[in-house]
């Protein structure tokens, strides 16, 4: 039994934090060094950052490139009164999908919101890495609506420099293991999460793989070794 | 319980250190001695190591106090319905690992249960072990490559991988499809999705004893894996739906072949039946285990034959129609218990279904090509080679570097056998996603499995999580 499994699981969720938030400041200073060297391509990259003027407000995410009509208020009931009811909240057509963009802090009550507006069903939940756009990750909430018949997507950006976000358990316990599986791949700290633990990769597994800046290929295997018993 | 150990002399029982410790070679003796004077000293009547047998780390079951696995689930319809009884206690509870090497978990899935005599408290499911990082794979393969890995996802269901990623990569390019592609993936999709609940009839058999049903089911599923190997080179994992159409036209005799599987397969189905709707063994093995509620489904993000068999008609295919399967006529077969017999009923006619579909795609099928005319995503056919360059370059440029799809994002969901797959893709105006998530529905119908099994037989738990038909490979990507 390790030492850690001796503890309340809050408080070394706390530490992991802490120790996530000082290496996140240390590494701030290399990440443009870092960044220049792992993406060799720019093309790789979203070409949002570098056109747009960066938002003083680090929380108010960039909007998606060609596509025009973000943040107009939607004409049809449902869309407008989850818009109308969550402070700040953008809405954009992707593609003919419904999107709602707000801030990380409305998470919950934007879920809660589209609830109200009959979004029953749990979908999806997942993060990006967008790497050099600001804020650099995003959390994604997808729900279905069974009435409507139609899906709604929620959009949060969620800054590198501080990868915390409110859980939406509260709302859908079925976000429980999709924000553990973000938690897991991107770093991104859901409080008020139930038992926020890495879910697909190994418990002493360094790092979050699907971050952009995870190395690939360049580090040997990680193994959870057994304890040597003679 | 253990006494307390004797803090004053210090003199603590070389069996008790040895149960705490767990085996770990790094915590001293003297650490645990202060540790455990700690445990006792706060006045805890029930010591944190007392239900902590697991010796996992992080993923020890918490006691429920500290927020355990359902009690997540306060506050909404969800709930954890276990009542405890008086004549017992949280002391006689014993947490048991089942998996990850079990034969009955469908792989290498790992319940935590905790026990009381034969029932089950609380259950903890723990995935991981299958990981093999396909969504990180996905940002280094560009838009061709990408059937080749998310097929191996879900691998009982590999058509609805390729398709789901073929139509969010097609949404992004808004490429026409024409319509004999998208008949050919009707008919390969409707075909799996028979062959995957064969299999998984075979393996609901096998897990609750009958043998011959396992027999039958893969004898079955073995004429669609035929049909399969015959248009697409391979049983499994095909890589056949691709963006723009699919790999290949049908091969020549193909109507015998599906002529061949709808003459057979009903007779199969009948026997099945035959053994199984009146069988006191099924019956009583099946029957009020496992039940789960719509609302419970929709809190937990669950769909397919599950939702089905909890009484929601909710079918993508109806509700959000892909590939044009809104023109042929097929119904969307429910039941009301929610519980493992009604999910048997609701994929016994879910395949009656395919197969109607299947007869109107075979009597219906379009001619033309099989798939689309974009020079975007479609190589330059190979006689174009030698009389143009433009061709030459078009092709040369679509097999190195792929084909580069518009900035933006959709999320794209089918109707897998086991409930909505759904992908979401991010472009960046590149040759490779940006993002690759895949939202599979196993993932979801194992974080419900919880709500399944609590309060339920330990004999239940093996029918309960074939009911679901989880695929691990769809679970842990």
């Amino acid at each position: 039994m390790s030492d850690d499994a001796t503890r309340p699981a809050d408080e070394v969720a706390a530490e992991e934090v802490v120790e996530h938030a000082a290496a996140t400041q240390e590494g701030a200073a290399d990440e443009a060094a870092a960044e220049q060297e792992l993406v060799a391509d720019p093309a790789d990259a979203p070409e949002v950052s570098d056109e747009a003027p960066e938002p003083e407000d680090d929380l108010e995410p960039a909007p998606a490139s060609g596509l025009p009509d973000a943040g107009l208020l939607p004409d049809d009931p449902v869309m407008a009164a989850i818009v109308g009811s969550v402070p700040g909240a953008r809405y954009e057509s992707s593609f003919g999908q419904d999107v709602i963009h707000v801030d990380r802090e409305q998470l919950p009550a934007a879920a809660a919101a589209a609830a109200e507006q009959g979004f029953l069903m749990f979908s999806d939940l997942c993060g990006v890495d967008y790497l050099r756009r600001r804020p650099r990750f995003e959390v994604v909430v997808n729900l279905t609506s069974l009435q409507h018949r139609r899906r709604l997507r929620i959009r949060a950006g969620v800054p590198g420099g501080d990868p915390t976000a409110p859980s939406i358990t509260g709302v859908y316990p079925g976000a429980n293991f999709y924000e553990r599986e973000a938690y897991d791949m991107f770093g991104i700290v859901f409080e008020g999460h139930p038992d926020l633990t890495r879910i697909l990769m190994p418990d002493d597994w360094e790092g979050h793989p699907l971050r952009k800046d995870f190395p690939v290929g360049a580090v040997p295997v990680q193994f959870k070794s057994s304890p040597q018993v003679r | 319980m253990a006494n307390p150990p004797d803090i004053v002399t210090g003199e603590l029982e070389a069996e008790t250190i040895e149960r705490v410790r767990g085996g770990d070679a790094t915590s001293t003796v003297e650490d645990e001695r202060r540790r455990l004077a700690d445990v006792w000293a706060a006045g805890t009547e029930e010591p944190s190591w007392v239900r902590r047998a697991t010796s996992e780390g992080a993923q020890e079951m918490l006691v429920e106090e500290e927020g355990g696995e359902l009690s997540s689930q306060r506050g909404t319809a969800v709930g954890d319905d276990y009542v405890l009884e008086d004549d017992t206690s949280g002391e006689e509870t014993q947490i048991l690992n089942m998996g990850p090497q079990h034969p009955s978990t469908h792989g290498v899935l790992r319940l935590q249960l905790e026990l009381e005599g034969e029932k089950i408290r609380r259950v903890k499911p723990v995935i991981g072990y299958l990981h093999t990082g396909m969504e990180k794979t996905g940002e280094a393969l560009n838009y061709l490559q990408g059937p080749t890995n998310v097929t191996r996802m879900d691998y009982l269901s590999p058509f609805f991988n390729e398709l789901c990623f073929s139509l969010a990569v097609e949404r992004l390019l808004d490429v026409e499809i024409p319509p004999r592609a998208s008949a050919i993936r009707v008919l390969m999709t409707e075909l799996n999705r028979m062959a995957s609940h064969l299999l998984w009839l075979a393996t609901q058999g096998l897990d609750i004893g009958a043998l011959s049903i396992m027999i039958y089911g893969w004898r079955e599923r073995e004429l669609l894996l035929d049909f399969f190997e015959k248009t697409t080179g391979l049983r499994m994992n095909h890589n056949y739906i691709r963006p723009g159409g699919v790999a290949a036209d049908l091969p020549d005799g193909w109507q015998d072949d599906v002529a061949a599987i709808l003459d057979q397969i009903p007779k199969g189905i009948a026997d099945y039946e035959e053994i199984l709707n009146e069988n006191p063994i099924f019956i009583d093995r099946t029957q009020g285990v496992g039940v789960i509620t719509p609302e419970e489904c929709y809190a937990l993000g669950v769909s397919g034959p599950v939702l089905r068999a909890a009484g929601v008609p909710w079918d993508l295919r109806k509700a959000m129609p892909y590939c044009g399967i809104d023109q042929y006529e097929f119904d969307v077969p429910t039941r009301t218990h929610g519980d493992v017999y009604d999910r048997y009923l609701v994929r016994m006619d879910e395949m009656r279904e395919s197969l109607r579909i299947v007869q109107q795609v075979a009597d219906a099928m379009p001619a033309g090509d099989y798939r689309t005319e974009d020079r975007k995503v479609t190589p330059p056919p190979r006689a174009r080679l030698d009389q143009s360059m433009e061709a030459l370059i078009h092709h040369f440029k679509l097999f190195t570097e792929g084909p580069k799809v518009p900035a933006g994002e959709t999320y794209q969901a089918v109707e897998s056998p086991r409930g909505e797959l759904g992908m979401y893709l991010v472009s960046d105006g590149g040759a490779k996603p940006w993002r690759l998530h895949v939202r599979g529905p196993s993932f979801a119908a194992v974080q419900a499995l919880p709500v399944m099994m609590a309060d339920s037989l330990v004999a239940d738990i093996v029918a309960t999580l074939a009911s679901v038909d989880p695929v691990l490979g769809d679970v842990d990507r």
